[in-house]
């Protein structure tokens, strides 16, 4: 049972890096990321069975931060998009060193 | 008598025309006396001339006083030292000069005869500019030649080797304002140092030998050293000899260095400096009787020098350049005596030669420079030097052609002047030693040819050199002195003999040209007390002669015969020049046809300098130019490292960038891969 | 070893640092347009050489390590700020200390004209660097020093030089830089070894415990990389001619002092002596120094303009001083010593008598618009020749005794390379004659703008220089004494390495 749940847990997390590495859109990155945050609640809900509620509490917390990061950066989106007119992350360099 | 002790008198000889030129210079560079090209004041002249010519006086008179005190009992001479020079490690150099027998000669013939230049110079140098500047080189160049002379450690005399070779410089180049001028002080600065090379490698095998540079010590412990290394030091000491002293094939230098005001020539490139390499020679006599290979190496080097410029004299129409050939060549007669181990004739023709070639290039200079008021009386601007421009000039000129006349006979070997004894005596040397049956030298082999054929060659290019020194000083003096003036009536007017001033030192040259023979009267000719030269110099020369040579003897009837051969060369060459020369039939220089065949390699110095320019100095050059610099430097040294160095900072620096390139993919890239390497390791651990 | 550091040392040397760098900061703050910078400049550096002159006298009477100032600074690394001046330094220092305020007198405001406050500063600085390497008796305050020496002298080349000057001194900047990276990572290994930065500590642990004779290779390696560089011995001397070429008079005057061959003798030699005794070690030095000096005079020979004959004869030179330090001989090391001094001298000599010629003529030193100058200047011409000469090695002249030491102490050992070596005599005044040549004589084009002769103060700082080489030349044995006990002293540290090398108790992996 648990070792199903964290196969495809671990699955939902590999798409969600690929999508990371490879989509250069802002919202696709956000939903990519969303999706590793999900594997990630679901490994934790899995072990939550062998180790007791300890595991789902933190799966509250992720979702609050979750929340809150895709809020921040859908904002960080719109500011940028206004001032650059795109969301493709490729071409925004502001961080370069 | 001890004479370790300081008794720094002696060093009172060079440090008064040092004082001089001290002097001197100070003056030539006062604001006040720089007054661009007009003649100096005939106060200043004054001024400077008194310091110049008195400095040389008191000298005069100190080597005199010297040589005295010398004479009555110290065979060790009188040394004098002003403390230590350089010492470190095993090395210790001491400021110490010795007057001895051998250097009180020297002593005597370059403060003397340079009293009388210097007497002369004033006369000649009135007109320049550059009259302060002039006395003050001419008297640094006593000093160091005194220094040289005078040095009792081999680093002491080079440091006379070398100033005398810096005074040269400057004195050759002094009217520096035309390139040519200057470009010939250049020429015999770096040919010298050739030369240079030689002794100071000779001074490195000593060292690393003997342990010592000091003379006395050296010869004191000359038995330590091998037969081979020996003739090593002995061959690169006669390096620096010949560069010094113009021998084949350092001798380029002489012939260009006429450039320089001709009292210079006279002191410096006839009776002094080159010289010196001869001084070397008798000085070093107890090491070169170590090798006879090396001394057959300089006799037939002297020997081929002296047939080589003697021909090239033959053909010269420049008054400077014929009498430069004829040092090279007289010199060469002095090394081959060196190298026979006759270092007594060597000295003797050394300072014969002083006499009359002093003599010879003074009485050219009187020429000179009644030429130049002649052709500027008469506005004409022709060469002063060429003979071709001259003729007649004993009608105008008595006193000067008279003496020149003298010194013509003696370097030609005329009895009873000065120079056919002191060439007799070089003569009948190599003819003794080339029959005897006990001498080193004669039994000694170089290139598989026994030494004592290379004597008797020796003997007979010296007299074959005898005729054409007749030949070509009496070709001189017919062109110069004889027949009609060839540059017209009106330059002709302005022709003198020399002014007193001018006249003096020749008229003393002429007595010594002709009292000189009595310093050293060969056995044979008793017309006075014989042999003076050799018993003064005994102490010095006799046991490395001895060594080199045994007791060479001929029998009386022998050297008579000889004695008639070389006069009757000599005065065959006088007749031939008589006979052969034509000189009512030249023309003047501008109106001259240009040589043809073997005048014209010898009027050209077998083109030994268009050589040395295509083969050595060219190559150099341009070598340096394209290989060195632009190809290794500026190519492949600075491309790879300098510019490498940068380039390598530049990739690294360009890795490092890419990581900040700002694209926040990358980053995420990063984290992926950082992510899965350490949980990579922390697996596989 | 003499742990003690007698009364006045102890505020002598550090003193000798601190003024100058005083005196930098003081200059910097001086407000625009102020006439103070250059007196300023002048008086501290003339202090500091009055104070460098009292060293004269300490050192004889200071112990066998000569004079030291020692203070604690951090322990954890065994680093001490210590500062020492020895037999073998203070020719170096003396040299340093008294050729920078001259040369500064002598070359008139001309290079110094825009923002004179930053010029000085970054003058006064470069010697509190250049002495700071010469008084090091730390392995850190040594270093610190050696990088310090680069920032000025970056900017005096970049920012005060001519049009290509910038190019150059970052030239100079990273290709110098590489080597001192490498010396400091042998630094580092060092202390890791010995737990010391000390120098006289690490040797004598060195001395009792010596390193493996591959590490000793490697950190020799390491600090000759540096030091090579720095003096610009073939083959990495391609920076110095540009250097000196472009930059102002008295930055050309400092790059000649040999700070290179300096650590080279009197750390890197002492601290690795198998290394440095190793016989293809010294093979191959003695063949780049010949090469040198060989290699030098030839291409100052075709050279277009004066600065840079001059910079390819110092490179001659630094071969002497290499050829005299891998003979090793007393003689020669001796020498090597005499030759860094005199060439300091002689060479800054030059460079400053062409900064005056370029007060002058804007492009003063191409050969193209000089010529006959002797007619017009006589007093320069003769200082010119003067300086010439010692640079050639007359005897009477300084250069003369250095180089002889050197070939005549290296001729037991390496005869065929001082067979080579002496060449270079010819070819030495084969090229500075040719250059004096179109310099002083011949014809002046009759267009040639005119040229003033020395005015006083030229005069005085030449012919300061003219006494200096003339008296070193004819009486160098007070030097010669003070260098000698130092010289004896380091040289039986080495040699010991040299009997260390043939033991067969001598390990030889790593550490």
């Amino acid at each position: 049972m648990i070792r199903e749940a964290l196969i495809v847990s671990a699955i939902l997390f590999s798409i969600g890096v690929a999508g990371v590495l490879v989509h250069r859109n802002a919202l696709l990155l956000f939903m990519c990321v969303e999706l590793m945050l999900n594997a990630v609640n679901l490994t934790l809900v899995a072990f939550s069975r062998l180790h007791g509620t300890s595991g789902q509490v933190f799966v509250v917390l992720v979702m609050t931060v979750a929340a809150a990061e895709a809020a921040i950066g859908l904002a960080i989106v719109i500011g940028v998009f206004r001032h650059y007119r795109t969301v493709d992350m490729g071409r925004i360099r502001l961080l370069r060193g | 008598m001890d004479l370790a002790q300081s008794a720094p008198v002696v060093w009172l000889l060079p440090a008064l025309p040092l004082a001089g030129f001290l002097v001197n210079g100070a003056l030539s560079l006062l604001p006040a006396w720089r007054d661009g090209d007009a003649p100096v004041s005939a106060t200043r002249r004054t001024v400077v001339s008194v310091v110049g010519v008195g400095v040389m006086a008191a000298a005069f008179v100190l080597a005199v006083t010297l040589v005295v005190q010398l004479a009555n009992g110290a065979t060790e001479g009188i040394a004098g030292s002003l403390g230590t020079w350089m010492a470190a490690g095993d090395l210790r150099v001491d400021w110490t000069l010795r007057l001895d027998r051998l250097s009180g000669v020297m002593a005597l013939v370059i403060t003397g005869i340079g009293t009388l230049i210097h007497l002369y110079s004033t006369g000649y140098m009135a007109a320049d500019a550059g009259f302060a500047r002039y006395f003050a080189y001419l008297n640094l160049f006593v000093a160091f030649m005194l220094v040289l002379v005078l040095g009792d450690s081999l680093p002491v005399l080079f440091v006379g080797w070398e100033g005398v070779g810096l005074a040269s410089y400057l004195l050759i180049g002094f009217w520096f304002g035309e390139t040519a001028n200057a470009d010939a002080g250049k020429k015999a600065f770096v040919t010298n140092r050739i030369g240079d090379f030689g002794l100071l490698i000779g001074m490195f095998l000593l060292f690393a030998h003997l342990g010592t540079l000091d003379i006395p010590e050296i010869i004191a412990r000359r038995a330590d050293l091998s037969a081979a290394v020996a003739t090593a030091i002995c061959l690169f000491l006669f390096l620096g000899c010949a560069g010094k002293s113009a021998q084949l094939p350092l001798y380029v230098w002489l012939p260009d260095a006429m450039a320089g005001p001709t009292p210079v020539s006279a002191l410096i490139h006839a009776a002094t400096m080159v010289t010196a390499g001869v001084y070397l020679i008798v000085r070093m006599g107890a090491l070169f009787a170590m090798s006879p290979v090396a001394s057959l190496v300089v006799m037939v080097i002297g020997a081929v020098t002296a047939i080589w410029a003697a021909l090239v004299g033959l053909k010269q129409w420049d008054i400077k350049k014929v009498l430069a050939y004829s040092t090279v060549s007289q010199l060469g007669y002095m090394f081959m005596a060196a190298g026979a181990g006759a270092y007594t004739a060597a000295m003797f023709h050394l300072v014969t030669h002083a006499f009359f070639k002093a003599l010879l290039f003074l009485g050219a200079g009187s020429v000179i420079h009644a030429m130049h008021e002649g052709l500027h009386h008469a506005h004409v601007d022709a060469d002063p030097q060429d003979l071709r421009n001259m003729g007649g000039l004993g009608k105008r000129m008595p006193v000067t052609a008279t003496l020149m006349w003298i010194a013509t006979f003696a370097i030609a070997g005329v009895p009873p002047l000065a120079g056919f004894f002191s060439k007799d005596a070089i003569l009948t040397g190599l003819a003794a030693r080339a029959s005897s049956h006990d001498a080193p030298i004669a039994q000694a082999g170089l290139l598989g040819v026994p030494g004592s054929v290379w004597l008797w060659f020796a003997w007979g290019v010296g007299l074959v050199t005898a005729f054409v020194t007749a030949v070509y000083m009496t070709r001189l003096m017919r062109y110069a002195f004889t027949g009609t003036f060839r540059s017209g009536d009106v330059v002709a007017e302005g022709i003198h003999d020399a002014p007193m001033s001018m006249r003096l030192p020749l008229l003393a040259l002429g007595l010594l040209t002709l009292a000189g023979g009595w310093l050293e009267l060969p056995p044979v000719l008793p017309l006075g007390p014989v042999e003076l030269l050799t018993h003064w110099l005994a102490p010095v020369t006799a046991a490395p002669m001895t060594a080199l040579a045994g007791t060479p003897h001929l029998a009386h009837a022998t050297e008579y015969l000889l004695i008639g051969i070389a006069i009757a060369a000599a005065a065959a060459g006088i007749i031939v020049a008589f006979v052969a020369l034509e000189p009512a039939r030249l023309a003047t220089k501008d109106a001259a046809p240009a040589e043809t065949g073997i005048g014209r390699v010898l009027a050209n110095d077998y083109f030994v300098d268009t050589a040395i320019a295509r083969v050595v100095t060219g190559p150099i050059t341009a070598g340096s130019r394209a290989v060195l610099w632009r190809g290794i430097d500026l190519g492949l040294l600075h491309g790879v490292l300098a510019t490498g160095s940068a380039t390598l900072l530049r990739s690294v620096s360009w890795v490092g960038g890419q990581l900040q390139a700002g694209v926040a993919g990358g980053y995420a890239w990063a984290i992926a891969l950082g992510a899965l390497v350490l949980f990579a390791v922390f697996t596989l651990r | 070893m003499a742990d003690v550091s007698t009364p006045i040392a102890g505020w002598l040397l550090p003193l000798l640092l601190a003024l100058p760098i005083v005196g930098a900061i003081i200059t910097w703050l001086l407000p625009a347009g102020s006439r103070a910078p250059r007196p300023l400049a002048l008086a501290t550096l003339f202090a500091t050489a009055a104070l460098a002159t009292a060293l004269w006298w300490l050192v004889p009477q200071a112990g066998a390590s000569g004079a030291i100032a020692d203070h604690a600074w951090i322990d954890e690394w065994g680093t001490r700020l210590r500062l020492q001046a020895t037999g073998v330094s203070l020719p170096m220092i003396l040299l340093t200390a008294w050729l920078m305020p001259l040369a500064l007198l002598a070359v008139a405001p001309g290079d110094a004209s825009e923002r004179p406050q930053a010029f000085h500063a970054q003058v006064l600085l470069l010697t509190a660097g250049v002495l700071g390497i010469f008084l090091a008796g730390d392995l850190l305050v040594f270093y610190l020093a050696w990088e310090l020496m680069l920032v000025p002298l970056y900017f005096l080349i970049g920012a005060w030089g001519t049009v290509r000057g910038p190019r150059a001194a970052t030239t100079f900047f990273v290709y110098t830089l590489v080597g001192s990276l490498l010396m400091l990572v042998a630094i580092l290994y060092v202390v890791r070894v010995t737990g010391t930065t000390v120098i006289d500590g690490a040797i004598a642990h060195l001395a009792a415990r010596p390193m493996s004779l591959t590490a000793q290779l490697w950190c020799f390696g390491a600090f000759a990389a540096a030091f090579l560089v720095k003096s610009a011995l073939v083959p990495f001397h391609t920076w110095l001619p540009d250097a000196q070429g472009e930059s102002p008079a008295i930055a050309a005057t400092a790059l000649g002092i040999k700070v290179g061959t300096y650590g080279l003798l009197a750390i890197a030699m002492p601290l690795f002596p198998a290394a440095a005794m190793h016989p293809t070690v010294r093979l191959v030095l003695m063949a780049l120094g010949t090469i040198a000096i060989l290699h030098g005079s030839l291409v100052a020979l075709v050279q277009p303009d004066f600065r840079r004959v001059m910079s390819y004869a110092s490179v001659s030179h630094l071969g002497f001083v290499v050829v005299g330090l891998a003979a090793f001989t007393p003689e020669s090391v001796q020498g090597a010593l005499l030759v860094m001094l005199n060439a300091g001298i002689t060479t800054g000599g030059m460079f400053v008598l062409l900064g005056v010629l370029r007060t002058r003529l804007a492009d003063g030193d191409t050969f193209a618009h000089l010529g006959g100058l002797a007619r017009t200047v006589p007093a320069l011409g003769a200082a010119l020749v003067l300086l010439v000469l010692a640079n050639v090695g007359l005897p009477g002249t300084n250069g003369f005794v250095g180089e002889f030491l050197v070939l005549l102490g290296a001729y037991r050992p390496y005869p065929l390379f001082v067979l080579v070596a002496t060449i270079g005599v010819i070819l030495a005044a084969a090229a500075l004659l040719r250059a004096v040549q179109r310099t002083l004589f011949g014809p002046r084009a009759p267009d040639a703008p005119a040229v003033r002769d020395l005015s006083r103060r030229e005069g005085a700082v030449l012919g300061a220089f003219a006494l200096v080489i003339i008296v070193l030349g004819l009486a160098p044995t007070p030097m010669l004494d003070r260098v000698k006990s130092a010289t004896t002293r380091l040289m039986q540290t080495v040699d010991a390495g040299r009997t260390a090398l043939e033991s067969p108790a001598m390990p030889v992996g790593m550490r």
